[in-house]
């Protein structure tokens, strides 16, 4: 079997082809570590992806268990070395959300089992499962924040405390998106720029606190819950989907907002549920019925978004594509069966990475106008000094 | 007829005039290259032949070639045509190649400062003798600090 692990944007494999890795080596380090889920030899490498030969499938913790109340730099360090990143789907590197979320303080914090798309119920799996990780790594969260704890469920029910405060949602799409839980727990409306962080609210899926557990006992984020094909299984990351269901091409994520992939594609860190892919139906041209606009929980213009071409990202800006949360509900209302939300996101990644191009620009930019400065006045000072010294020297003789 | 002394007048009213303008104008230039400035990619990759890209929006004020920028690529040239409709196009294409960053192989690394002094960002960490590196999300892909290195231990790389 040949497992295969994608590489983490900013990150680099530390590996070389014909290196031998027990489970649990690093593979990759950089924004978010990789580690090998199996033992065997690394077959290949190349700037997207490493193939990994697979000679044994036992899985054994490759880190020191840690104490849930170390200081907070020893649990972050612990959590950026695990490799954790947003299991809900995000994807987002756990440390990094975390160290902003202490950098700003924040008092709410949000652990998110509502599990609203249809196809995904690897959530409520993990809450009947791992019961005592998961309140391990609530716990080791709330040490670590200082923070209220506010459990969110739908129709699974997420292991609680007294203390913490439980809300069972009616787990329709998008409820368990943070923007809408922020609204629906606290009623409060993040503006289009704004995180939850920024209103001192930390949003951390369940499964997200079970692999925090799971790192503090030593074990890296080499395995999660999986729903292949309805059915919940654990698996070990890098699995090869075409190991796990039979065809040429899945769909990776819920019924709604799942991505369709290619026969080789592994199991990732964020993938929550694999299923055959859904047969392609002819789009057809759009009619201006305005369902999609209508259904759009963000009230985006959804319509004359997916009518945009790709490429004009200032038209895609000011239709504030970057605002669409993927939730994927304009995709089966529309009667001309367009794949709306896959404009969408095209749109939105466009806007997205021409936004922080800008800013990295502009960065960039007045560094170099402060370096200019900088050796200007270094370069004048010299000159001063060594006209000084020319004085003196004249004036000694 | 005019005589000698009213010459001179119109003559000194047309200088005051053209100096205040001039000084208008050039306050109306800096805004200019700010706009143009804000069109390029801020590699500070002197590619173009100028040593950054406010020198270059500078000369482009000044009527230089609106396609002498690779890392902008046809996208800039186009926003530069908007903008400096005048300006001449050096030649047909413009060739761009992928972002990418640079790295600093540390363990070869002898911590000699020629690259960080090369770096027209400060992009690049560290001291005389200690070693360097590159902080990533700063470097904007220039290759300036490829030349100096002496020990060739820096390798450009995807983000």
């Amino acid at each position: 079997m040949i497992a295969r692990y994608l590489r983490p944007m900013q990150s680099r494999w530390c590996v070389e082809p014909g290196d031998v890795v027990r489970c649990g080596a690093l593979l990759g380090s950089g924004r978010v570590r990789t580690h090998a889920a199996f033992t065997g030899t690394v077959a290949s490498i190349d700037d997207e992806r490493l193939e990994l030969d697979v000679a044994g499938t036992e899985q054994i913790p490759s880190l020191d268990p840690l104490d849930v109340h170390s200081s907070r730099a020893t649990v972050l360090e612990r959590i950026e070395h695990a490799g954790i990143v947003g299991l809900g789907g995000g994807g987002f590197p756990t440390h990094l959300k975390l160290a902003e979320a202490l950098r700003r303080g924040v008092d709410k914090l949000v652990i998110n089992a509502v599990e609203c798309e249809p196809g995904v119920h690897c959530d409520a799996a993990l809450c009947e499962q791992f019961e005592p990780e998961i309140v391990q790594g609530i716990e080791a969260l709330q040490h670590l924040l200082d923070a209220e704890v506010h459990i969110t469920q739908g129709a699974a029910t997420c292991p609680s405390r007294q203390a913490w405060q439980t809300h069972t949602l009616n787990a329709d799409t998008p409820a368990g998106a943070e923007r809408q839980l922020c609204r629906s727990i606290f009623g409060i409306t993040l503006a289009a720029d704004e995180r939850p962080v920024h209103h001192g609210i930390v949003v951390v899926n369940v499964g997200t606190a079970h692999a925090i557990a799971r790192a503090l006992q030593g074990w890296p984020l080499i395995s999660r819950m999986v729903t292949v094909a309805g059915e919940n299984r654990w698996l070990a990351i890098g699995t090869p989907i075409s190991s796990l269901l039979e065809g040429s091409s899945f769909r990776v994520g819920g019924r709604l907002s799942g991505q369709t992939v290619g026969g080789d594609a592994p199991i990732g860190k964020t993938t929550n549920a694999v299923e055959p892919a859904p047969a392609s139906r002819n789009a057809q041209p759009c009619i201006n019925c305005a369902a999609c606009d209508v259904i759009c929980p963000e009230d985006l213009p959804v319509a004359q978004l997916a009518r945009l071409p790709r490429g004009n990202v200032e038209a895609a800006q000011r239709l504030a594509a970057d605002r669409c949360i993927e939730c994927g509900l304009c995709t089966p209302v529309c009667p001309s069966h367009i794949d709306v939300l896959t404009i969408l996101r095209q749109h939105r990644h466009d806007v997205r990475h021409a936004t922080t191009q800008r800013q990295a620009a502009a960065a960039a930019g007045n560094r170099f106008e402060a370096r200019e400065q900088r050796r200007a006045v270094q370069s004048a000072l010299r000159e001063a000094r060594r006209q000084e010294r020319l004085q003196r020297r004249q004036r000694n003789g | 007829m005019i005589d000698v002394g009213t010459i001179l007048g119109l003559v000194l009213l047309v200088c005051a005039l053209l100096a205040i303008a001039q000084r208008r104008l050039a306050a109306g230039d800096d805004a200019f290259v700010k706009a143009i400035a804000s069109e390029l990619p801020q590699t500070q990759c002197a590619q173009c032949g100028y040593p950054g890209c406010r020198p270059y929006a500078e000369a482009l004020v000044g009527g230089a070639a609106i396609d002498l920028c690779p890392p902008g690529g046809e996208a800039t040239v186009q926003k530069l045509a908007e903008l400096l409709p005048h300006n001449p196009r050096a030649s047909a294409g413009l060739a761009t190649s992928p972002a990418m960053v640079a790295r600093i192989d540390e363990a070869r690394c002898i911590g000699c400062y020629l690259c960080i002094e090369a770096c027209p960002v400060d992009a690049i960490v560290g001291a005389p003798k200690y070693m360097h590196t590159v902080l990533r999300d700063a470097c904007t892909g220039c290759e300036l600090c490829l030349p100096p290195c002496p020990v060739d231990c820096i390798v450009m790389e995807r983000p």
